[in-house]
């Protein structure tokens, strides 16, 4: 829909569906207050009460659509100057100002039910613990993108080496964005195969002990009970155990593939000058914009099946990431060399083939490797004793795969000291490189516990905006070395960490 | 490659200023009180929280509650000991680009924040402080609540100090 420029200097207002949004939310707020007491009246439900309970419910909403109005009513947002001001009422008026200065990101996300509106919700997230986060709730489609491309517009001019820049050349660059990466129906199906299937495991646990609870109260469950037991007789223990077995992980895999189809649909990487821009969801549009300088930790993770399929996971974190996951960029499926382009692009500097090993206490190794034999041992003895066989395999193929990880974890870890920052890599299953500029360190903690101090060892943990950043099991001398160095690079730089 | 006129000239490591070298201040000798106080104040809590067991509904005090009680003044008794043992090594050092606090004899854990990383700094004083003159100085970065650090046993002519100094500071780097 073509509309002209809004004028940000007088204040707007949300889409009328902000209403509804806004009575869902205070909605929340009640049932958040009154929960326990609805799930009593839910357990001791009357059937006898049901209009009292109809009516209650009637009053409920209409007071929460009328709050909501209400909502609608006094919420305006405007750009004063240096500063976007918003101005709301949530039981008490609020009016929030925050510097164009201190804005970090500003992300567009529209879900099913938004796309159904023709509106989306604006987030503008900012640096700083003294300053509130900025969520435009129900804003019409068009404006969210008009209002974010100025946010973006004014926020270039605060950026040290772009600040001579005139709006119309940002605008030109802004308009200028280059595609880097486009993951289509087969790169997506990579990546949802080789996602780790550990969180769809849990979910599906979850949904088996849901039903296993729903067939109790049913009452189906002796029924269940004969019937599963029967499978087990008609078959050997190991043939059920590997159907079921399998059946499991099949279904861990085809909730991760669907999972990552119904996040990742149409996903698009781009670039501009100055930020990076994904897009991605089906039923749940994202899109977030992150500028180079604002970025606080670079993550890329991949596992041996990825890798053999030459896929990365690049994940850009941005301030408060700790707390909310709204400006997180995840760039799933990415090939090896854009990984290296983007490591690039982030750290100025090329990504090392094969970082410099880490000089770790060799406590570390006796630990690892003693720990996990003494595990390996108990496990297959408990096998050994119950005498089945089933179990000592599972002991087995456990120790085997613990061995594995060992191993990789050993191996693996390494620590790179670059011209523009630390890189870290760790690895168990999965293998992780952790990069953070020296400029984006917020505090050093040099923490060591008494074995640490009796063997000479302890823990380097770098605090940044977005989290922290731990190196384990550094000789103290090596650790102090260190703290010294990245102190030196952090209070002697002039750059900015936002 | 382009011509700048961009240097990077090696810094030798022995030039680089060390945190160990630094010499570090104790915090006030009264802040051990305030310590002791505030355990003496969980114990009264306690044995008022059974007294009004008591009184109220004897039945209550069967042995489980008596186990509990025992339990949290072995945990409070237990805490005492070691704030006599961490006591002596609570330091503060306060160099010209960044502040240091150290602590711990059985988990040491020295925290340094950059001056130019300091984003607020707040003053307090409890009521226990109060009475012996003291106050904590917490400052706050955009690291979060783990990178926060906190000065506590200053006296409060000294914290009121250091706060003009952070503020100072914070101002030059441009972060308040």
């Amino acid at each position: 829909m073509a509309t002209p420029n809004p004028d940000w200097s007088k204040p707007n207002r949300l889409s009328s569906y902000a209403i509804l949004s806004s009575g869902y939310l205070f909605m929340r707020v009640i049932w958040g207050f009154s929960w326990p007491v609805l799930i009593v009246m839910i357990f001791r439900f009357d059937f006898d009460a049901i209009g009292n309970i109809l009516l209650g419910l009637l009053i409920a909403i209409i007071l929460c659509l009328c709050l909501g109005l209400l909502y609608y009513w006094r919420f305006r947002f405007w750009i004063d100057g240096e500063n976007l001001v918003l101005e709301r009422w949530f039981f008490k008026l609020t009016r929030i100002s925050v510097p164009l200065s201190k804005i970090q990101s500003i992300s567009l996300n529209q879900s099913i039910t938004k796309q159904v509106f023709d509106i989306a919700e604006l987030n503008v997230d900012t640096a700083g613990s003294a300053i509130a986060e900025v969520k435009l709730d129900a804003i019409e489609l068009h404006l969210a993108k008009a209002l974010q491309t100025r946010l973006q517009e004014l926020v270039q001019h605060y950026k040290p080496e772009t600040s001579e820049e005139t709006t119309e050349q940002t605008t030109d660059k802004l308009a200028d964005n280059r595609v880097l990466l486009r993951l289509n129906f087969a790169n997506l199906l990579k990546v949802g195969l080789t996602e780790n299937h550990l969180r769809s495991s849990g979910i599906i646990l979850l949904i088996a002990s849901y039903i296993s609870q729903f067939l109790t109260d049913i009452g189906l469950d002796e029924y269940t009970d004969t019937q599963i037991e029967s499978l087990e007789t008609d078959s050997s223990p190991l043939q059920f155990w590997l159907v079921f077995i399998g059946l499991f992980i099949g279904l861990s895999v085809l909730l991760s593939l669907i999972l990552t189809l119904l996040k990742y649909w149409n996903f698009e990487l781009s670039q501009t000058k100055n930020q990076l821009i994904t897009s991605h969801g089906l039923t749940k549009l994202k899109e977030v914009q992150i500028r180079n300088s604002k970025i606080q930790l670079m993550m890329m993770t991949s596992n041996p099946l990825r890798k053999l399929l030459n896929i990365w996971e690049v994940k850009f974190k941005q301030v408060g990431e700790s707390n909310s996951m709204l400006t997180a960029m995840n760039i799933p499926g990415c090939p090896k060399n854009l990984r290296s382009n983007l490591f690039q692009l982030h750290a100025e500097l090329s990504l090392p083939e094969n970082p410099a090993l880490l000089p770790v206490h060799n406590f570390r190794y006796y630990w690892r490797w003693g720990f996990n034999l003494i595990l390996c041992a108990v496990l297959i003895a408990f096998g050994i004793l119950t005498e089945e066989n089933l179990v000592l395999g599972i002991a087995f193929v456990f120790s085997l795969f613990l061995g594995i990880i060992t191993w990789r974890n050993l191996h693996y870890y390494r620590l790179s000291i670059l011209p523009t920052g630390l890189l870290k890599q760790t690895a168990w299953v999965e293998e992780t490189q952790t990069f953070i500029r020296y400029e984006k360190i917020q505090g050093i903690a040099l923490k060591q516990s008494l074995i640490g101090k009796k063997l000479g060892f302890c823990q380097l943990t770098i605090y940044s905006a977005a989290g922290e950043f731990s190196i384990p099991w550094l000789p103290k001398s090596t650790a102090v070395h260190l703290q010294n160095y990245l102190l030196f690079w952090v209070e002697a730089g002039n750059k900015t960490w936002m | 490659m382009e011509n700048t006129f961009f240097e990077n000239l090696p810094i030798p490591a022995e030039q680089i200023p060390a945190i160990e070298d630094c010499p570090k201040t104790p915090i006030e000798p009264g802040y051990l009180k305030v310590l002791l106080i505030q355990n003496f104040l969980y114990i009264l809590f306690f044995i008022g929280a059974i007294a009004a067991i008591y009184f109220i509904k004897e039945e209550w005090l069967n042995m489980y509650t008596w186990l509990s009680f025992y339990v949290l003044m072995g945990l409070i008794g237990l805490q005492t000991i070691f704030i006599f043992i961490v006591f002596p090594t609570r330091k503060y050092a306060l160099r010209t680009h960044d502040v240091c606090y150290e602590q711990g004899k059985l988990f040491y854990i020295q925290t340094i924040v950059p001056l130019n990383r300091l984003q607020h700094v707040a003053l307090s004083q409890g009521p226990i402080e109060k009475l012996f003159g003291l106050a904590k100085l917490k400052l706050f970065t955009a690291g979060g609540v783990q990178a926060d650090l906190t000065l506590p046993g200053l006296t409060y002519a000294k914290a009121e100090a250091l706060k003009e100094f952070f503020l100072k500071e914070m101002q030059k780097y441009g972060n308040s």
